[in-house]
């Protein structure tokens, strides 16, 4: 699992220039971060990502009443 | 007569004029007047063009007295969120970033709706850039609502909800992204439709996540936003992700009976946060549906927590794609809510926001089959709560705010990701006095078949004739 903490929020961001947000900040970001990323990869496990992203235009037309 | 007419719906004063019954000038000198009237109260205008609105309704009368008739909004004022660019003309985006942003080219969503003979009044407050869920704005003033100034008009498309229910226009568009469009439909009373993504372009809009965001109107009944759609929607050459599919007349079949069709009803996550009262009023709608005819069917849906994640963390990487410029050089220049929203998109990784894409397509296939193959469309509450006030959802209000916000978007954000339509209809009051909403989803590109089965509520009910306090 990817796991981002804040150590990484606020080092990255001062490698790009960025101001860098306080502690408190940097483990609500990594938290939220976290989450998604948990979620993502719980979703995406039997999926292979050989290819660029499906087209959603044609998903919806496929799946819409002829 | 004059105070009357602001109460009629949009096909009635377009007939009204079309009919010489009354004039354009008279019906948008009426709207300047009760905009102008409202904003101490509302202030849901960031800026009302009354001039240039005032010459051409002049125009529209002049084109009807020699038998030109520019199109089914012949002369009929309406005003939208202020994000729809017009060529040479200011749009705020209802930011101090872009106060003074001269637009360069013209929204088709927009130029379709003037083509057709709509009157432009103006541009309508909105949320910082379209991000929040409550119509607070530190830039432009929040936004009120018309029911009741001291609840959330809704966000991100706030004005546009509190200008249509509060009788200043017939209708107006909104934007939708997580449920910009519906939240402000279901808190303020009134009829939202987020279309299928596709359907209508967003060619000339400031976008906020540009594989999600979708345009659509805000009216008081289905059938005048069924006009609306019928105008703005269809294939776009200046926007790539239009389809190409033929756009039905989403009026022709607006008053079939709907005996037969299934309406599935969510036994999980929809009714997982539901207020009892907002529960009652569900309930009483289906009930309305099964007189109607058709069938109630209880489903069970995949888990929507997967498309709401999934949809954020499309949101942040595309939301912080477009501000990184600003953030980086103005960061203060947003309300730190907004700013907040996108901060985190700089450091999602790259792979789980092209991930995160790659997954769309499969999980709209797993909810379409295995919801669609069984019901026609989904019926689901519109906001899970009663409306809440301003104060409740403002930064300071304490620690229940921040799921209270969660908890606006917890019915309508996953269909973004998922890119399906869904209209959001009123369906009574809480004990608050404030409106509730259900919310109708379909497969893609059913929105005939939502308008269809809207409308024969709205014949049943009458929910959507109920208007605020005048005020004046």
């Amino acid at each position: 699992m990817t796991q981002i903490n804040r150590d990484l929020i606020i080092s990255q961001s001062c490698q790009y220039g960025w101001a860098p947000p306080n502690i408190e900040r940097a483990q609500e970001i990594s938290s939220m971060l976290n989450e998604l990323i948990r979620a993502l990869e719980n979703s995406t496990s039997v999926l292979n990502f050989e290819s660029e992203p499906d087209n959603m235009q044609q998903a919806l037309n496929k799946l819409a009443e002829k | 007569m004059h105070s009357d007419i602001l109460n009629m719906s949009l096909v009635e004063t377009a007939n009204a004029i079309r009919e010489k019954k009354v004039s354009s000038l008279e019906v948008v000198h009426e709207s300047i007047n009760r905009a102008e009237a409202l904003q101490p109260i509302l202030n849901c205008f960031i800026q009302l063009t009354a001039e240039e609105a005032l010459s051409d309704a002049k125009k529209a009368d002049a084109e009807l007295a020699k038998g030109q008739i520019r199109g089914s909004l012949h002369g009929v004022p309406l005003a939208h969120k202020d994000m729809f660019y017009r060529t040479g003309k200011k749009s705020t985006c209802g930011s101090k970033i872009r106060k003074n942003y001269i637009a360069s080219c013209t929204s088709t969503a927009l130029s379709r709706l003037i083509d057709a003979g709509s009157i432009y009044l103006g541009g309508l407050n909105m949320a910082e850039f379209a991000t929040g869920p409550t119509g607070h704005n530190e830039h432009w003033g929040n936004t009120h609502n018309p029911w009741n100034p001291k609840f959330i008009a809704g966000g991100s498309s706030s004005g546009t909800g509190s200008a249509v229910a509060a009788r200043i226009v017939y209708g107006g568009l909104g934007s939708d992204t997580g449920g910009s469009i519906r939240i402000p439909a279901s808190v303020n009373g009134l009829v939202g439709l987020k279309p299928t993504n596709g359907l209508v372009s967003r060619y000339g809009i400031m976008p906020v996540s540009f594989t999600m965001d979708t345009i659509g109107p805000l009216t008081r009944t289905v059938e005048d936003n069924a006009r609306l759609t019928s105008i703005i929607a269809g294939y776009d050459p200046l926007d790539n992700t239009t389809s190409d599919r033929l756009v039905p007349d989403y009026e022709d079949i607006l008053k079939k009976s709907i005996k037969g069709i299934r309406i599935g009803v969510p036994q999980n996550y929809y009714y997982d946060i539901i207020h009892p009262e907002i529960k009652q009023l569900q309930n009483t709608s289906l009930e309305i549906f099964k007189e109607l005819g058709a069938e109630i069917i209880e489903v069970k849906v995949p888990d929507m927590h997967i498309p709401t994640h999934m949809s954020n963390i499309v949101f942040v990487s595309e939301a912080s794609t477009i501000h990184e410029k600003w953030l980086r050089e103005c960061p203060n220049d947003y309300q730190e809510q907004v700013r907040r929203r996108y901060e985190p998109g700089i450091y999602m990784p790259a792979p789980k926001y092209i991930q995160a894409l790659n997954l769309r397509p499969h999980l709209l296939e797993e909810f379409s089959k295995l919801i669609f193959s069984t019901v026609d469309v989904l019926h689901t509450p519109g906001l899970p709560m009663p409306v809440p006030e301003l104060a409740e959802t403002d930064v300071g209000a304490g620690q229940g705010m921040p799921e209270l916000i969660a908890g606006l978007s917890w019915t309508t954000r996953s269909n973004n990701y998922l890119g399906i339509p869904s209209l959001s209809i009123p369906c009574g009051f809480s004990s608050n006095d404030m409106p509730a909403a259900f919310q109708l989803m379909g497969r893609p590109f059913s929105e005939q078949l939502l308008f269809q089965i809207g409308n024969a509520y709205q014949i049943s009910t009458n929910w959507h004739k109920q208007s605020p306090p005048p005020y004046i």
